[in-house]
């Protein structure tokens, strides 16, 4: 079919821009889901902390961060930091640290509310026992909750933890919108020189379900090694 | 071809530096030596000449140019998605009309040039925030953005074009007969004002890009776009759904024109880059960039 056809040329011609795309997707994802998991755990632990205030703050940040556009909170912090005279530093070795630092930086902030979410609910879910067992054994909460709790949650959270991994890889299509040469740019690039636009986009779509299809396998990977060591 | 152009675009930059007088003697080498090679493999005749060679623009000075010629770098930002005036080769090298012209006025300066890709709507306020000196993506000449920034004198003026369904193209060819129909544009640009003022009884239908614009037409959603006629060529060319409709706008679409945008307080600045836009429409040369920047973007589609 001449549509297959045409996304064929497009892709051989032009997979220099799409190789750039996919490769500058990727190291945004990743580093926003590393940050975002970080951020996450610590709003997590605040969130289920005893001291009331910083309880209070991290349900107000989550609530607020997913109750937004990642659109605009990016926005805010490309644009709207600057005029504060907040700026991401310029590192010469690296081109355009400064754009994607600020995408890095919004992504995780965003990623990072879900992912508190989704161990909350994770440490929660597991049986209240299990750390009664561990504290009568002379375990100190916080090791009752590293050593006993966590490790049984971050089972319970794997798939949970998958889906943001995909979400993430996906949502960063946005950043486009700030220059960062990410996949959606540089599609949208080869579309400004090519005329071509459903199977560029269709070039484009591939190439992120590659990207979330073996993402999520690997965390299956993940899954079914945790799965052996229950029983 | 890319060869060619590559060279010639090294032999351009020794020229300049020769003008610049601290030309070392490797540079005047491959002053020398650059024309003969480009012409040995291949001779591009239409290739645009080194202009800036033949001009001494050293008399401009002012605070913005000793600024910029104490960092050693003119910064132009620009959105490279707008074949032909702006766009990445497959080098990802930007390339087209205006970063030619914004290599003119790098060499007028003496300084590197070095170019920051953004999205349009960001360059204005790049601009404000002094995160770039000058930014040169098409802009058309505009009262409204005037407030914010300085404009130019104008470079280039590209003919409208309006694109419609294939087999429409008999059937719009007055302002009547698009009246009350949805006409589309690019939102912000020229086109969707050169719509509000011709076309004042169709009504305006915006989007922030004109590949989305041009599947609404051939989807049937609008009777037609206005586009600058470089853009419809390559449309025409890539869509088989698509094709120019036998309109032709008026004088409304006499006065409007692209420019070169610089921040307000930079008149020193403002002053080089009119004469450096003075002297490269004058002898013809920026046409020949502009030539050359269309048979490029032809020569990549699939």
């Amino acid at each position: 079919m001449e549509f297959f056809d045409r996304m064929g040329r497009i892709f051989s011609r032009y997979s220099s821009f799409f190789g750039q795309g996919v490769a500058n997707t990727l190291i945004i994802a990743f580093f926003a889901v590393l940050l975002g998991t970080l951020l996450g755990t610590l709003l997590a632990v605040l969130k289920m902390g005893k001291f009331k205030p910083t309880r209070w703050l991290a349900s107000a940040y989550i609530e607020f961060i997913r109750g937004t556009p990642l659109m605009i909170q990016l926005m805010f912090i490309f644009y709207g930091l600057p005029m504060l005279n907040i700026t991401f530093p310029e590192v010469s070795f690296i081109p355009n640290f400064e754009r994607f630092a600020a995408g890095i930086f919004a992504m995780s902030l965003n990623s990072g509310a879900y992912v508190a979410e989704i161990i909350r609910s994770g440490i929660q879910a597991v049986d209240k026992g299990q750390a009664e067992a561990a504290r009568s054994l002379g375990f100190k909460e916080n090791q009752a909750l590293v050593m006993v709790v966590l490790p049984q949650a971050i089972k319970n959270i794997l798939p949970a933890l998958g889906n943001e991994f995909v979400t993430v890889i996906k949502e960063s299509s946005i950043v486009s919108v700030i220059g960062i040469a990410d996949l959606m740019y540089q599609t949208n690039s080869v579309i400004s020189v090519t005329f071509i636009t459903l199977e560029s986009l269709a070039v484009a779509a591939i190439l992120y379900f590659i990207m979330t299809f073996v993402t999520s396998r690997l965390i299956a990977f993940a899954e079914r090694k945790m799965a052996n060591g229950t029983r | 071809m890319k060869k060619v152009l590559s060279l010639l675009m090294a032999g351009m930059m020794a020229f300049s530096l020769a003008a610049c007088g601290g030309a070392s003697s490797t540079a005047s080498s491959a002053a020398g030596s650059t024309p003969a090679s480009a012409a040995a493999s291949g001779g591009a005749s239409s290739a645009p000449a080194a202009s800036t060679a033949s001009y001494d623009y050293s008399s401009y000075t002012g605070e913005t140019i000793d600024a910029i010629k104490a960092k050693g770098k003119l910064v132009v930002g620009t959105e490279a998605q707008y074949a032909p005036f702006e766009f990445k080769d497959l080098d990802s090298n930007f390339v087209g009309c205006d970063m030619w012209l914004a290599q003119q006025i790098a060499d007028a300066l003496c300084v590197e040039l070095e170019v920051m890709d953004m999205a349009f709507d960001g360059i204005i306020p790049a601009i404000k925030s002094n995160q770039v000196d000058i930014g040169i993506a098409a802009f058309t000449v505009d009262e409204e953005r005037a407030k914010e920034i300085d404009f130019s004198d104008v470079y280039q003026k590209d003919q409208q074009v309006l694109l419609v369904k294939a087999g429409d193209e008999d059937t719009y060819t007055t302002k009547e007969s698009l009246a009350g129909l949805q006409v589309g544009a690019q939102r912000g640009t020229v086109q969707s004002k050169l719509i509000q003022a011709a076309l004042p009884d169709s009504e305006l239908f915006e989007l922030d890009k004109w590949p989305a614009l041009a599947l609404e037409v051939i989807n049937g959603n609008i009777a037609g776009i206005v586009v600058d006629g470089a853009v419809a060529d390559g449309l025409i060319q890539n869509n088989e759904g698509l094709a120019k409709a036998n309109f032709v706008f008026g004088e409304e679409a006499d006065n409007l024109g692209k420019a070169a945008v610089l921040p307000q307080s930079s008149d020193d600045l403002k002053e080089l880059v009119n004469a450096v836009i003075a002297n490269v429409t004058a002898d013809g040369s920026f046409e020949a960039a502009y030539d050359e920047a269309v048979a490029l973007s032809k020569s990549m589609g699939i």
